[in-house]
């Protein structure tokens, strides 16, 4: 059984104009999956719609046979799947740390060794030990990602997203990144899902999807 | 628990917008507190005024409306008689009553003391007074002087205020002789006339009949004698009151011949002042008293007007500081959604990302309501304190200036009137027959001029009410916004 299958999607923002068409994918755990394109390609969209940001009424996305567009979104954003965005998007007045333990507040994990659990997860997306209680603005693009990914790690969810994830990043950052994205898929058994136009993160994926106008070319 | 976490660590993030919405907050509760507190006091006060002042009922001849009817329907009105005043008076609802008997009565004997003052009457004569309607009635058969008998002593005004004492003899009492009579000091001097002396009236409408009164007292009136009236009548100078008991007074009435509209008027010079157990049986006396008989053509007045024109100054500032307080709430709200829209506008990019990591939109929006509840909450028990603390000052200095404003509005009126104290007609028909000396316009009325504010705990509870209706204005406007953003939609337009 695939974790995440979508059936026949399309997507448009307008009526008219439709921004993904007809799109069938399955998603299986301990894979990294690669959804690439060029920008305008629907690639976003498709993301947004499996992250649950998004709803179509042309189509279905089911998550483990149940379909997202019935489902609380809000509990399936904070309990089923994270998310790393390309901007990080962290909030700023909050340290790494602290904003590890907010998804965790969100996703209602309980328990008094979450410090220490967040640290550990910062620790193992390789942020540096005295850059867990900084605020994360002071952080650099890399770091912010490795907090991003520590944060969408926390939920203990077994799909992670990635919009763009290297987006930001140096060659030599971009490089850490997925490979640490492609670790935890294979070494936690979770379904990392990575859109991107980066050639590098396609070198790394274990299954690549092309879209091209909106449309799945296999 | 981790919404009030990050509450408090946003509070203190953005401080100088939290220290404005505080601001505003402490001002409104401050303001909310004085105005709760003066309005409490007040209300209290009149309360408490109404219980202790027993409204005063009594029953009024409606002239305009008698004069619209048509003789047959005159021939059917029926007026006030003693035995109907009794009548009212036996109800459980009347807790005290009394009656006046008045008329007025010439003497060749005894010479009445004339006014010193005399406004120009050029649009008046003795003979001829005119009411509001332009209408005129004859005053011929009006004496001289003015005999009052009081069923209860104890209620006569003049001398239980002190305007009036008796100096020599004795005062009429139920008692009394029916030929006995009080005068006053000034009749006495003028007409040189002593303390058990005998003196004989006549019946102003029948010269023929004649009544002979022993001076058992005198009275020293403490007002001027000589209080004008621009109807230049004797008959309505102090000095020529005399006082005697109802059977006096009832005999001279019945020997009254004239049976025109002036005595219809003057209502057999009977006057009756009924105070009820409680004021709220007002409604519940009217009815009984109709039932019992009295005309449609009378009306039901009271002295509250009277009771509450003490405490104008207070109602004043109640009332204004009602209005304050709905203004300044009004404000507060308006300035607070403004400060609310624009401080989400300036956070939307974190509840983006808050809704896009799976918060929920209730829980956004709690978050940032808790924030300004936090903060009203603090300005609450600072403006509480503020309140409190000067709440009592404010309302003397506020109490001062209305009561100053208010001598002032009474004085320039007084002074329109070039200090005559002018009395209209219809004020005097309206009052029954022949109304006592009771300036209208130079009035020197003592205000109350003290509110005593405290805060309770119903305003504190009501304070809280103002403070949790500010915090419901932002979660109003939070909900409003936060429901119109699309995370996916804040988080593609910041990149």
């Amino acid at each position: 059984m695939s974790i995440l299958k979508i059936d026949n999607l399309s997507f448009t923002y307008d009526k008219e104009k439709f921004v993904l068409k007809d799109i069938n994918m399955e998603f299986d755990k301990g894979k990294v999956y690669g959804i690439f394109g060029r920008s305008g390609a629907g690639k976003s969209t498709l993301l947004s719609l499996m992250a649950g940001l998004e709803t179509s009424k042309y189509g279905h996305i089911y998550y483990k046979d149940n379909d997202l567009f019935k489902m609380n979104l809000d509990k399936y954003r904070c309990n089923e799947i994270g998310i790393v965005f390309q901007s990080y998007n962290l909030l700023p007045q909050f340290s790494a740390i602290e904003n590890v333990i907010l998804s965790m507040d969100i996703s209602n994990i309980k328990g008094k060794d979450r410090y220490k659990k967040a640290q550990e997860l910062l620790l193992k997306v390789g942020l540096a030990e005295d850059l867990i209680n900084r605020p994360v603005l002071q952080l650099s693009g890399g770091e912010q990602q490795r907090v991003a990914i520590a944060r969408a790690l926390s939920y203990e969810s077994e799909i992670i997203l990635a919009d763009e994830p290297t987006g930001n990043l140096d060659p030599e950052m971009e490089e850490e990144i997925i490979n640490l994205l492609v670790e935890i898929a294979h070494k936690e058994n979770k379904c990392v899902i990575i859109i991107s136009h980066s050639k590098a993160v396609k070198e790394h994926v274990d299954v690549a999807f092309q879209l091209v106008s909106g449309k799945l070319k296999v | 628990m981790y919404l009030f976490k990050n509450a408090f660590k946003n509070i203190t993030r953005s401080k100088g917008k939290n220290i404005l919405i505080g601001i505003i907050i402490t001002v409104v509760t401050t303001c909310t507190c004085i105005s709760l507190a003066i309005n409490k006091a007040a209300s209290n006060l009149v309360n408490s005024y109404k219980t202790k002042n027993p409204l005063e009922v009594s029953f009024n001849l409606d002239m305009a409306n008698l004069r619209g009817t048509t003789d047959s329907e005159k021939e059917n009105f029926k007026s006030l008689t003693v035995d109907n005043i009794k009548s009212y008076g036996d109800s459980n609802l009347v807790k005290d009553y009394y009656y006046t008997l008045e008329t007025s009565i010439n003497s060749n004997d005894v010479t009445a003391i004339e006014d010193n003052k005399k406004p120009n009457t050029d649009n008046y004569n003795n003979n001829e007074i005119k009411d509001d309607n332009h209408k005129k009635f004859d005053n011929s058969n009006m004496g001289n002087f003015r005999l009052t008998a009081y069923s209860n002593f104890a209620y006569l005004d003049d001398f239980t205020t002190g305007n009036k004492k008796i100096i020599e003899g004795k005062m009429i009492t139920g008692d009394s002789d029916s030929n006995e009579i009080v005068i006053s000091k000034d009749l006495k001097d003028e007409n040189n006339l002593e303390l058990n002396q005998e003196i004989t009236f006549t019946n102003p409408s029948d010269d023929e009949k004649s009544y002979t009164f022993k001076i058992v007292g005198i009275y020293e009136n403490e007002a001027s004698s000589s209080t004008s009236n621009f109807m230049d009548m004797n008959v309505l100078n102090s000095a020529n009151q005399i006082y005697a008991n109802l059977n006096s007074v009832q005999k001279v009435l019945d020997d009254n011949s004239s049976n025109d509209e002036n005595k219809l008027i003057r209502n057999n010079g009977l006057t009756a002042k009924f105070y009820l157990n409680k004021n709220s049986d007002l409604k519940k006396f009217e009815k009984e008293v109709r039932k019992k008989g009295l005309s449609s053509y009378y009306e039901v007045n009271t002295n509250e007007n009277e009771i509450l024109e003490t405490l104008k100054p207070i109602q004043n500032i109640s009332t204004f500081s009602i209005n304050f307080l709905i203004v300044i709430i009004i404000i507060g709200i308006v300035v607070l959604t403004i400060i609310n829209f624009l401080n989400i506008r300036d956070r939307k990019y974190e509840i983006g990302v808050l809704r896009a990591i799976g918060m929920s939109k209730f829980k956004v929006t709690l978050q940032l309501v808790l924030e300004t509840f936090f903060v009203a909450f603090a300005s609450l028990i600072i403006g509480t304190a503020v309140g409190i603390i000067s709440s009592q000052p404010f309302t003397n200095y506020m109490l001062k200036n209305e009561i100053n404003s208010y001598k002032e509005e009474v004085e320039n009126t007084t002074n329109n009137f070039k200090d005559n104290n002018f009395q209209r007609p219809s004020e005097s028909m309206k009052d029954n027959s022949i109304k006592k000396d009771k300036p209208k316009v130079n009035r020197n009325i003592d205000y109350v001029d003290s509110l005593k504010v405290h805060i309770d705990i119903l305003t504190i509870i009501e304070l809280f009410g103002v403070c949790i209706l500010l915090t419901a204005t932002s979660v109003i406007t939070v909900s409003l916004i936060i429901n119109k953003y699309s995370p996916n939609k804040i988080l593609q337009n910041r990149l």
